[in-house]
């Protein structure tokens, strides 16, 4: 072997060790590079995990009263001309979750109460497979609320203790702004701010997650909770994970012209159309027990200024006395009139001020959660469903940039249902269309023609749609 | 369409939502708005409802039986404190899918208890409270601890257990002492139980107090 082929030989050894050597560096690298991703990860985790937010007083009850099929779930849908893009969907998702952090939480149990704690994994977007207002496992770490989409249709819906109907429209609101404009739809900055729908905005802990309702909780202000059992609709169930979803699509020009004509409000006529048609199906079960009582949630905010995205609302009752059933529908409508009209401010403040007070409640405070649920479940078995035959919301109309809604076929709001409260109407109005939505657990849909042809009566065109 | 029963337009389906009548002969309508629902639903509910409708009937069943027939109820008081043992520790946990905290709080309390019953009630006082009792609650502080060191001290929630174990063989130790009873074994878990709740506070004391405060809702 001569003296070149000795070196050409070491030359080849030393540059395969070389090689060896840079292939460990290399592994060694990648390897502390992990590390360092997983561990800077464990570390946003950690500070994720170390914030927490109280449930405000609305919220408590939510968790208290679910059940092993149904937790009180509500919907807000809205359909474009084109079909979705998912990519585009997931990001707007994403940002809309960094502008309200609130909305990104799960449900954990302390030892005398519910809390939120930031959720860690990613919230994806889901496609639409199962019924509308689907239950959510509060026990599992997921977020309290998920985005689905079908076809040409975006859906949020969220659990009941994090927000309610005015919180989650304008997440949603926000979600189609940027989700619009990431599709390449431009939307004036102006619009956008003017609409306080603009997704690079920075949240605002102390106005817009506050516990609105403990502000404007006064202490000598406090009223009784004493009220009639209300008729229950007695029918045959569907299945539980079914929920029905029945959809009339009017003209809101011309309902508030009939409306106009009864010298009522939109919210006065729809709640006495509503209420006379549960009417009809109670004298054709001819049960007359107790009377029928509807439920009409109202947004405090405009009451009391307040920008939380939280829970900030109240309910009243509406009731038709049982010695009053053979009313006409202008008496209802009177009555209906005269009965929201003693709903006023002080009602309300009385209504969150009584709220809040039972929460303070020194002997409730130190109750452990188990008992706390459990009897929160029971008074809201035997004095809260059982005051009400169904609800009726009336969102209003909704505000979209303009050359969002343009985008826009349908927009409407669901509520769940449960055993007792079997079917609910939810409205919402944008541009001249005005959406009516039913859901209903019920097998039978008489009480949902009744009210359709009382509006067909009066003139008014409808277009019914179901998931049926 | 137009449904002439109920004077409304229909859209994306052949039959009236409202009143169910057909109003199009066309069968290749699709409904764009909503899927068709294809849902497989869940099994674990379904079965603890049985099975805890099943536990109900069997220990009323039982009563009945041992209440008519025996004209006594002793054989049925084990069955009843067993079955509601089974439900809290095993059906409750599966229903809510439980954490592993949740599932050692729960063996913690309850287990303890039934153990209790059935020294009290056979009278063979001494194997239960003293032995059985404080091993068993031992043995979940270990599983309590090496299942949080295993999390990377991320999650705080086995702090419960922890504490729980410690109040309560505290007062197992302070009843045992004035009955003049073998204390040993509770000893052992009292200062075990103490030591981790103290050497908690002193290396992670913010997140402890975090994870008390939480539970407070303070």
């Amino acid at each position: 072997m001569s003296k070149q082929d000795i070196k050409d030989k070491k030359d080849a050894n030393t540059k395969k060790q070389e090689a060896k050597l840079l292939k460990k560096q290399l592994k060694i690298e990648a390897k502390t590079r992990e590390k360092e991703i997983a561990a800077i990860k464990q570390i946003e985790n950690r500070a994720l995990r170390e914030n927490w937010y109280k449930l405000d007083n609305a919220a408590l009850i939510y968790p208290a009263i679910k059940s092993s099929d149904w937790n009180s779930v509500f919907r807000f849908s809205a359909e474009f001309k084109e079909n979705i893009i998912v990519e585009k969907l997931q990001k707007a998702f994403d940002l809309t979750l960094k502008r309200f952090p609130i909305f990104n939480v799960c449900l954990r149990n302390g030892l005398f109460w519910h809390y939120f704690q930031p959720c860690v994994s990613k919230n994806l977007v889901e496609e639409e497979k199962a019924y509308p207002c689907r239950p959510f496992d509060i026990n599992s770490r997921k977020a309290l609320c998920r985005v689905l989409y079908y076809n040409k249709k975006i859906s949020f819906e969220s659990f009941h203790s994090l927000t309610d109907g005015y919180g989650a429209s304008k997440f949603f609101n926000t979600m189609l702004v940027c989700y619009s404009e990431l599709c390449g739809n431009k939307i004036p900055i102006n619009q956008k701010n003017q609409l306080n729908l603009n997704v690079y905005d920075l949240f605002k802990e102390e106005e817009e997650g506050e516990d609105a309702f403990r502000r404007f909780a006064s202490r000598d202000k406090t009223g009784s909770r004493k009220e009639h059992k209300a008729y229950a609709v007695v029918g045959n169930l569907e299945a539980p994970h079914i929920l029905k979803i029945i959809k009339g699509v009017a003209s809101v020009s011309k309902v508030k012209e009939v409306a106009k004509s009864f010298n009522a409000t939109v919210n006065e006529f729809l709640s006495a159309v509503y209420i006379n048609s549960i009417l009809m199906q109670k004298k054709r079960s001819r049960v007359n027990k107790n009377p029928v009582k509807l439920s009409v949630p109202v947004n405090l905010r405009k009451r009391f200024t307040s920008e939380t995205v939280r829970n900030f609302s109240a309910y009243y009752n509406l009731e038709l006395p049982v010695d009053m059933e053979n009313i006409t529908f202008v008496d209802l409508i009177n009555l209906v009139k005269q009965q929201k009209s003693e709903f006023d401010d002080e009602f309300l403040l009385k209504f969150l001020s009584s709220n809040v007070k039972s929460e303070r409640n020194f002997f409730v405070r130190i109750l452990p959660l188990v008992l706390k649920d459990f009897m929160l479940k029971i008074i809201y078995k035997f004095v809260g469903e059982n005051l009400f035959t169904s609800t009726l919301t009336n969102l209003g109309v909704v505000s979209l940039p303009e050359a969002l809604s343009k985008n826009l076929s349908s927009y409407y709001v669901c509520l769940g249902a449960t055993k007792l409260n079997k079917f609910n109407l939810a409205v919402i109005s944008h541009d001249d269309t005005m959406e009516l939505c039913f859901s209903s657990r019920l097998k039978s849909t008489q009480i949902m023609q009744d009210f359709f042809s009382k509006l067909v009566d009066f003139g008014i065109d409808i277009t019914v749609e179901t998931n049926m | 369409m137009f449904c002439e029963n109920c004077k409304v337009k229909v859209k994306h389906s052949k039959n009236c939502p409202l009143c169910g009548k057909n109003i199009s002969e066309n069968e290749n309508i699709t409904n764009e708005s909503f899927p068709v629902y294809n849902i497989v639903p869940d099994k674990v509910e379904p079965v603890c409802s049985v099975l805890t409708k099943l536990l109900i009937w069997s220990t009323i069943l039982c009563i009945i039986v041992d209440l008519f027939i025996f004209h006594t109820i002793n054989i049925s008081l084990y069955i009843l404190c067993s079955a509601i043992c089974v439900y809290f520790v095993i059906l409750r946990n599966i229903k809510l899918r439980a954490s592993f905290a949740k599932i050692i709080t729960s063996i913690v309390f309850f287990v303890p208890l039934l153990i209790l019953f059935l020294e009290l009630k056979t009278q063979s006082w001494g194997w239960g409270i003293c032995l059985s009792v404080p091993f068993l609650w031992l043995g979940l502080l270990l599983c309590s601890i090496i299942l949080m060191i295993a999390h990377g001290w991320v999650d705080f929630d086995m702090f419960r257990p922890i504490l729980l174990i410690s109040i309560l063989s505290t007062i197992s130790l302070i009843f045992l002492m004035c009955f003049n009873q073998l204390t040993w074994p509770t000893l052992v878990t009292f200062l075990s139980s103490w030591s981790s709740v103290c050497l908690m506070f002193m290396f992670r004391f913010k997140r402890t107090v975090r994870s008390l405060k939480k539970d407070l809702r303070v």
